[in-house]
């Protein structure tokens, strides 16, 4: 286990790069912010009236927001254009709906979730490890050296073909939990779903994760540089880490 | 610490924390300590940084393009389906009632004239009594039932401009002309006596004309076909204006004015061009019956053209976007489907639009009796709006408009592997002998080529990307892949440092009223240009009339950013502080640090 351990040290170090990696945007710190929820209700109330051009604007102020969490959502989806059109059409329908009980980014985040639901279910298990390597080519950070490249190209593969093998609502669960940091009742109120069973599904996803992680490294028979692979720095970064007064978390 | 209650204590801290951030904090606190809790978060995060990863670099600019696209068609769309709806809501009980009235007087009208020996007018009363054909076009409308037939528009001499044909069946009386188009690429005139059915519409258009003639005029678009089923005939349009009329129970004739068809009789398909005629069960020929003739010619003089103007459509998006994503995934999107929906708001009235041109021609024959109803032409479509109603937050209605695009992009992709009537370029000079040309013969199109690009660059076969886009732009200026070719090659062309080659793309591109959705990312790249080769005031200018043009663009961050650096390089900080004050407000979260700037201006 402990070779396990280092690789994925190794290859979690080479990930993380800067705070931004675990402070996601949430719908709450969207709508935290006045300006942009305010120019938001404004849209919104012209675009239930009718007025295209406001609709546009609300498009064009969200659009790269839900393809990114799409993504996060469906991973690199060659479908993922058609799913965002999908959602923005989901709005134009529902938009008269909006009476603005909660955040118009919540209320988006909805949608963008039961989209992705949709497609995950439809998709099945059919995992994203039909993924090329031309396509992973292009999801790796530019500047990498070849070794760290392939190393790097060979963890998101096997990340995502086991991530493709969670069910979707769990897997959706762990997405927003884990990469968009939303809190459990956030989730909960997203996916209609009670926080506990949010909490259950991010667990029983996880250990699933776990689990066919440990299976792939017995397959493999672990790896002998694993152990030197844990970086020097790593201890210094966990200091550091622990250090962070959580008050002063984003 | 190395205890179980330790590890137990970090995994519930990955799944139950009140933040991420905090999560991380907690079990990086144990981690030191316990190697499997390390595994078991190390595990969880390595996913996590995947899916971040996987996220990839966010839509290119070809890509957001594409979708606004593909969503302004698919609301549009959308939009009319909810007005049929509710017209067709609002309509039905008031013909049935009308319907049922009629029926009724009608029978005891009848009843009263044969018992008192009523046997019919004299001729002379008959031609005097026969009604304007403007009265039968719309009385023969009004017979037929209220989904058949009916025109998009206002009534009266005008309304062909703004007709438009929905699914349906079409019958014109004797003297009637309709006019009417039935997306933004097709117009048609219908000359009565005259059937028509309109079996499915944009962008695979398919109409069944099973009697009288039928003038179309039709404009070649990437994705679009047109056919016309007359007995005996099949003929597929290619872009042109063209006739074809129902001869027979089983003979058709077909006449070219401008541009080609391939007609498919029972013999082998015939491409005609301009200038040519066909008949069933006889070879083409180069001359045109003068009848056909002077349809056609009167189609013409109309001044009718494929309301394809975008000032008509309004905000609606370019057509004919690149239906693959650009070297980013290899899997093929939808379609470039090409319709032309009309305004939510325009009302659905009945066939009333008769020209004054042709109202005046003697009504020679009577109008044909109302047809029995064609289940399949009537039937409406699956309509998307059904669900509109239902909350897509809570259940997202299936996309029915999405799915037909699908539909419609399998459709054309077959229709272009197998048809090689799509391609303007090739119908020149191709009815050399005789009219007569295997239909069999593959041309490209502007499809096509683009299709090979795009293969070219998954395969990173420079040149032949190249060869393949410069082959779109010479073969097809006026398609609006043409565009996207023009595009490409200028970010190629600057990702390889040929900035004056690129520059020289993106004002070709630029130059022209070509694909609206691209013109701003190509005057973006056009102001990064200007910066690559130190134009640095050129820039300023090029920028500064960017974020005027395109003050919601979605690179207006970094054009703001590259302003403020372009003045403090000039030692402008007067212009410089406003910019960093806005970049700050609008872009709290930016990559640019304007904090530093600022420290940096004011010393």
């Amino acid at each position: 286990m402990s070779s396990h351990a280092a690789v994925l040290w190794a290859g979690w170090f080479s990930f993380a790069v800067g705070d931004r990696a675990w402070s996601p945007p949430s719908p709450q710190r969207a709508a935290a912010d006045p300006d942009r929820a305010l120019i938001d209700r404004a849209l919104i109330d012209r675009a239930t009236r009718g007025d295209r051009h406001a609709f546009t604007e609300l498009y064009r102020r969200h659009v790269d927001a839900v393809h990114r969490r799409l993504s996060h959502l469906v991973g690199p989806d060659p479908e993922r254009e058609d799913l965002l059109q999908q959602v923005f059409l989901d709005v134009f329908r529902a938009i008269s709906s909006f009476r603005g009980d909660s955040a118009f980014s919540t209320w988006l985040y909805r949608i963008i979730v039961n989209v992705a639901y949709e497609h995950l279910r439809r998709r099945g298990r059919r995992s994203q490890s039909q993924l090329v390597a031309e396509d992973l080519e292009l999801l790796m950070a530019p500047g990498l050296s070849p070794e760290a490249a392939a190393r790097q190209r060979q963890q998101v593969g096997l990340a995502l073909t086991l991530l493709g093998r969670l069910k979707p609502k769990k897997r959706i669960a762990f997405v927003l939990r884990v990469v968009e940091g939303l809190s459990l009742e956030e989730i909960a109120e997203i996916v209609g779903a009670r926080a506990p069973a949010v909490g259950q599904r991010v667990k029983q996803a996880q250990r699933e994760l776990v689990a066919m992680y440990e299976r792939e490294e017995r397959k493999r028979g672990g790896s002998a540089p694993a152990e030197s692979a844990e970086p020097g720095d790593s201890a210094q970064r966990v200091q550091a880490l622990c250090r962070y007064p959580a008050k002063e978390l984003p | 610490m190395r205890t179980s209650a330790a590890c137990q204590e970090a995994r519930d801290a990955v799944a139950v924390p009140p933040s991420d951030a905090l999560s991380l904090a907690r079990v990086t606190a144990h981690r030191s300590r316990c190697a499997d809790c390390r595994a078991y978060v190390g595990s969880i995060q390595t996913a996590a940084e995947a899916v971040r990863a996987a996220a990839g670099p966010g839509l290119d600019d070809i890509a957001r393009a594409r979708v606004t696209a593909r969503l302004a068609l698919a609301i549009d769309e959308l939009a009319t389906h909810n007005s049929q709806r509710k017209r067709r809501a609002a309509g039905a009980p008031w013909f049935q009632v009308a319907a049922v009235a009629g029926l009724m007087a009608g029978a005891a009208a009848l009843l009263i004239l044969y018992g008192h020996g009523y046997r019919g007018p004299t001729q002379a009363a008959r031609s005097r009594a026969a009604p304007s054909p403007a009265a039968v076009a719309a009385a023969s409308a009004a017979a037929a039932s209220p989904a058949a037939a009916r025109v998009r528009g206002a009534a009266g001499p005008d309304a062909d401009l703004t007709a438009e044909l929905i699914k349906g069946r079409l019958e014109v009386p004797a003297g009637a002309v309709v006019r009417a188009s039935v997306d933004r690429y097709t117009v048609l005139t219908v000359i009565g006596p005259a059937q028509l059915v309109v079996e499915t519409v944009a962008p695979q258009i398919s109409l069944r004309l099973e009697s009288g003639l039928l003038v179309g005029e039709y404009e070649h678009h990437p994705g679009g076909t047109l056919r016309v089923h007359s007995p005996g005939a099949t003929t597929t349009v290619v872009g042109t204006l063209f006739a074809v009329q129902a001869v027979g129970v089983d003979e058709s004739r077909v006449a070219v004015r401008r541009g080609a068809v391939v007609v498919e009789g029972r013999g082998p398909a015939v491409q005609l061009r301009a200038g040519w005629s066909w008949s069933s069960g006889a070879l083409a020929r180069p001359e045109i019956p003068a009848a056909l003739e002077e349809q056609l010619a009167a189609h013409a003089a109309a001044g009718l053209t494929p309301p394809h103007d975008p000032a008509l459509s309004g905000n609606r998006a370019h057509p004919a976007l690149p239906s693959r994503p650009l070297g980013q995934s290899g899997a093929a999107l939808p379609e470039r489907a090409a319709r032309r929906s009309p305004e939510p708001s325009q009302d659905l009235v009945q066939v009333s639009a008769v020209l004054p041109e042709y109202a005046a021609s003697p009504a020679s024959e009577r109008s044909p009796a109302a047809q029995p109803r064609d289940p399949k032409a009537t039937d409406p479509e699956i309509d998307p709006a059904k669900d509109s109603a239902k909350d897509p937050a809570k259940d997202p209605a299936k996309d029915s408009a999405k799915d037909s695009a699908k539909d419609s992009a399998k459709d054309s992709a077959k229709d272009s592997a197998k048809d090689p009537a799509k391609d303007p370029a090739k119908d020149h000079g191709a009815a050399a002998a005789g009219g007569q040309r295997p239909r069999t013969e593959a041309a490209a199109t502007a499809d096509s080529l683009y299709a090979e690009a795009e293969a070219a660059m998954r395969a990173g076969d420079r040149a032949a990307v190249r060869r393949h886009l410069t082959e779109v732009i010479r073969r097809f200026p006026r398609d609006s892949l043409a565009d996207a070719a023009l595009y490409e090659l200028a970010r190629r062309e600057q990702a390889d440092g040929q900035p004056a080659q690129a520059r020289r793309y993106l004002d070709q591109l630029l130059g022209h009223d070509g694909a609206p959705e691209l013109r701003e990312p190509a005057r973006y790249l056009r102001c990064r240009l200007e910066l690559e080769v130190h134009h640095d005031a050129d820039a300023l200018t090029c920028l500064g009339a960017f974020r005027r043009d395109f003050p919601a663009s979605p690179h207006d961050a970094e054009v703001l950013a590259l302003l403020i650096g372009l003045y403090q390089v000039r030692d402008d900080c007067r212009r410089a502080l406003p910019l960093l004050d806005e970049y700050t407000r609008r872009y709290p979260s930016g990559s640019l640090d304007a904090r530093a700037r600022r420290t940096q201006c004011e010393r």
